[in-house]
């Protein structure tokens, strides 16, 4: 009875505050919006930043056809990648002048066509290094001196347009889906990759926020001081359970409310990606993956007074259940690797690992019911471990508790 | 009826709570009371089942079986209440964790009592710390609790709502509840308490009824004053053993006889403005006691 009014007093204030309501609709629309605006900066060119390059060509060939075909694509263009001028020098004899002129920032940097160019066909790009393997503008100087050399092997070899091309061997591919035996739209294209992610992230979002924002309502109700009235009303299991499962199902309102959404949303564009098994085998992951991490959070709630303290504490875990997000797209991938099979095993990852698994469909009844019982198991242990410091840290004001003091604890 | 038998508590190896025991009956006000850090705080914990004596038994009513929460009214050293409720929400949720059905009326009157009812809808934040610690007493009664256990509640308070939290604490000792009020200010507490017990460093000094303590522990005193004020250096006054303090003559007398005769001593040097026999403090008792003055 007190673990569901606790339970319920948690989840109603967090429920009608403004941060929820921000937090649920309003941060989604605002992340859609800065995506959205961003791309549309893009294509007026706010966000261009033309780079002066000068060009030398030893071998007399190509300068001035590079210096043209740069001109003719860019011709108008506001937010072009770069102005490019030929520098008809012998680069030996200007070259501590450019140097100079890089390093002040004169220029970005100068491209050199060598001699040996057309043994080698190596392009020498000189600069401070800045953004080196990612510049855009050498990648479009390499792109239009490959179409002039395609342009000059037709005429010196004398081949005909049409041999070119079948010489290319421009291939492509259909996708079908296997089910309907129909072609997949771009739509569902992109459904198929989205929404695996999407459901990573409602987990991750779900989960870890979650167990973050218990520790914090933990670390408030210390600070307070109105824990000890409770504690004098409520057992130490009762107020744990009952924070846990109010906010708990703090976090599966806002999964629920994202996936009806997703469900209508995808619906509408006749792309059906959200099915029962996935959500039930959604919810399962979920639940216990929450109970794992609200475990760890809540205890380190009841170590540590100020908040400060306990991130740093939780930091390590943090960057654990961190890695799924950064892995996503190597699990989508390679679902069936052997590292992926190996981390579906790891406890603090499972559930995210297998998430994506489940949702693109690449995991067996085997798999998915030993990976839940590892994850039931590590998580009773967890609760049990975590539910013994909670209670004998809960009340400790002002000190700080050792390592060896809690392993104590645990034992005893 | 609260019974503590044999309680001992280390914290680390440290004796928190060393063999204390003693008995609180119903009807009465009991003060354990004691210096910061004796172990007041820790048995009364102990007596809120928040943490667990070692060894030693607490019985309620002559039971073991410990009575359900909602029998216990708690104000605990460590206040704090949920500071973005409104006062009525507050205690609503206590009342529920409680079970206490339909409890709106109940704080409505107990606000009013408080000089509150107007600030019901207020956040618990907007209230002044006296105010709040209003709400805190409010709450520790609220649910008609057998046992009130109140840790240092007069802290913070201004005298005008000392004396309305005693005017309220005597009306639920004549409804014949236990009452436990701890406190390190004992001359504050002494005033209200028919019982007390003496904690120091873990170890019970003493416990018992107030009145007896004195008895046994406190030397009455007289304390004369004359109307002629000089007469305090006079040579008799040294010759009868007594001593001077501010405006008056001190005489420790152990006999009913003793006193007798120093009056009349007294009276034959000069007309007297005050005779008082007095007791000492329970404060000059602990000390003493403390000190090992008394064993």
């Amino acid at each position: 009875m007190n673990f569901w009014t606790i339970a319920k007093k948690e989840f109603l204030i967090r429920i009608k505050s403004k941060w929820f309501i921000f937090g649920t609709f309003v941060m989604p629309i605002l992340i859609l919006g800065m995506s959205l605006g961003a791309n549309l900066l893009s294509a007026t060119g706010a966000m261009s930043d033309t780079k002066s390059i000068v060009l030398f060509d030893e071998t007399g060939l190509y300068g001035e056809k590079i210096i043209n075909a740069i001109e003719d694509e860019n011709q108008g263009n506001e937010s072009r990648l770069m102005d490019i001028k030929l520098e008809t020098s012998p680069l030996e004899s200007v070259k501590d002048d450019y140097t100079t002129l890089v390093t002040s920032g004169g220029i970005e940097g100068y491209f050199l066509l060598p001699a040996d160019f057309n043994e080698t066909l190596e392009i020498r790009y000189y600069s401070s290094g800045k953004g080196a393997g990612i510049n855009r503008h050498v990648r479009e100087f390499r792109t239009t001196l490959n179409a002039i050399l395609f342009d000059i092997n037709i005429e010196k070899f004398q081949i005909s347009h049409e041999v070119m091309k079948a010489l290319e061997n421009k291939t492509h591919v259909k996708s079908f889906d296997i089910a309907s035996e129909g072609e997949l739209s771009e739509a569902e294209k992109i459904a198929k990759f989205i929404t695996p992610f999407m459901f990573l992230f409602l987990l991750f979002m779900g989960v870890f926020t979650g167990a973050q924002q218990l520790m914090r309502a933990i670390i408030e109700e210390r600070a307070s001081r109105v824990i000890e009235i409770i504690l004098s009303t409520v057992s130490h299991m009762e107020l744990l359970g009952g924070k846990i499962l109010g906010m708990g199902m703090l976090g599966l309102t806002q999964s629920a409310i994202y996936l009806i959404v997703g469900f209508f949303v995808s619906n509408y564009f006749g792309i059906s990606v959200i099915s029962g098994p996935i959500v039930v085998l959604f919810l399962l992951y979920y639940v216990l993956g929450y109970l794992f991490y609200a475990s760890i959070f809540s205890t380190m709630g009841a170590l540590f007074e100020s908040e400060q303290e306990a991130q740093q504490a939780v930091s390590v875990v943090t960057v654990i259940a961190i890695i799924p997000m950064m892995m996503w797209f190597m699990v989508l991938e390679s679902p069936n690797s052997t590292l992926v099979n190996v981390l579906c095993y790891f406890p603090p990852v499972t559930p995210y690992f297998m998430i994506l698994k489940v949702a693109i469909g690449e995991t067996t009844v085997t798999q998915t019911i030993l990976t839940l019982s590892v994850l039931l198991i590590s998580t009773l242990a967890v609760l049990k471990i975590g539910s013994k410091i909670f209670e004998t840290a809960i009340l400790m004001y002002g000190k700080r508790v050792t390592l060896p003091e809690i392993l104590r604890w645990i034992k005893s | 009826m609260l019974t503590l038998r044999n309680i001992n508590k280390e914290f680390e190896s440290v004796s928190a709570v060393s063999d204390v025991s003693f008995e609180v009956n119903a009807g009465r006000i009991f003060g354990f009371l004691g210096p910061n850090g004796a172990g007041k705080t820790t048995t009364l914990r102990m007596i809120m089942n928040i943490i667990q004596p070692d060894t030693g038994e607490i019985f309620f009513n002559g039971s073991i079986q410990r009575p359900e929460n909602r029998a216990f009214g708690y104000l605990p050293e460590e206040r704090g209440l949920y500071q973005k409720f409104t006062l009525v929400e507050v205690l609503e949720y206590f009342a529920k964790l409680r079970n206490v059905s339909n409890p709106k009326p109940l704080i409505m009157n107990l606000l009013e009592r408080f000089n509150l009812s107007d600030r019901a809808e207020n956040k618990v934040s907007e209230l002044s710390k006296g105010n709040q610690q209003k709400i805190q007493f409010i709450n520790t009664i609220l649910h008609d609790p057998q046992f009130i256990i109140m840790d240092e509640p007069f802290s913070g308070l201004d005298p005008v709502n000392q004396l309305l939290m005693k005017e309220i604490l005597d009306e639920l000792k004549s409804r014949g509840k236990t009452i436990i009020l701890s406190s390190h200010q004992i001359d504050q507490v002494e005033r209200i308490c028919d019982d007390v017990a003496l904690i120091n460093r873990a170890k019970l000094v003493l416990s018992g009824d107030l009145k007896t303590i004195k008895r046994q522990y406190g030397e009455p005193i007289l304390k004369i004053s004359f109307v002629d004020e000089t007469l305090i250096h006079h040579k008799k006054i040294a010759e009868l053993g007594g001593s001077i303090k501010d405006n008056f003559v001190i005489f420790k007398v152990d006999t009913a006889l003793e006193s007798k005769h120093i009056i009349s001593e007294i009276i034959e040097l000069g007309e007297t403005k005050e005779i008082k026999k007095a007791e000492p403090s329970l404060e000059e008792i602990f000390i003493k006691l403390v000190q090992g003055d008394i064993s």
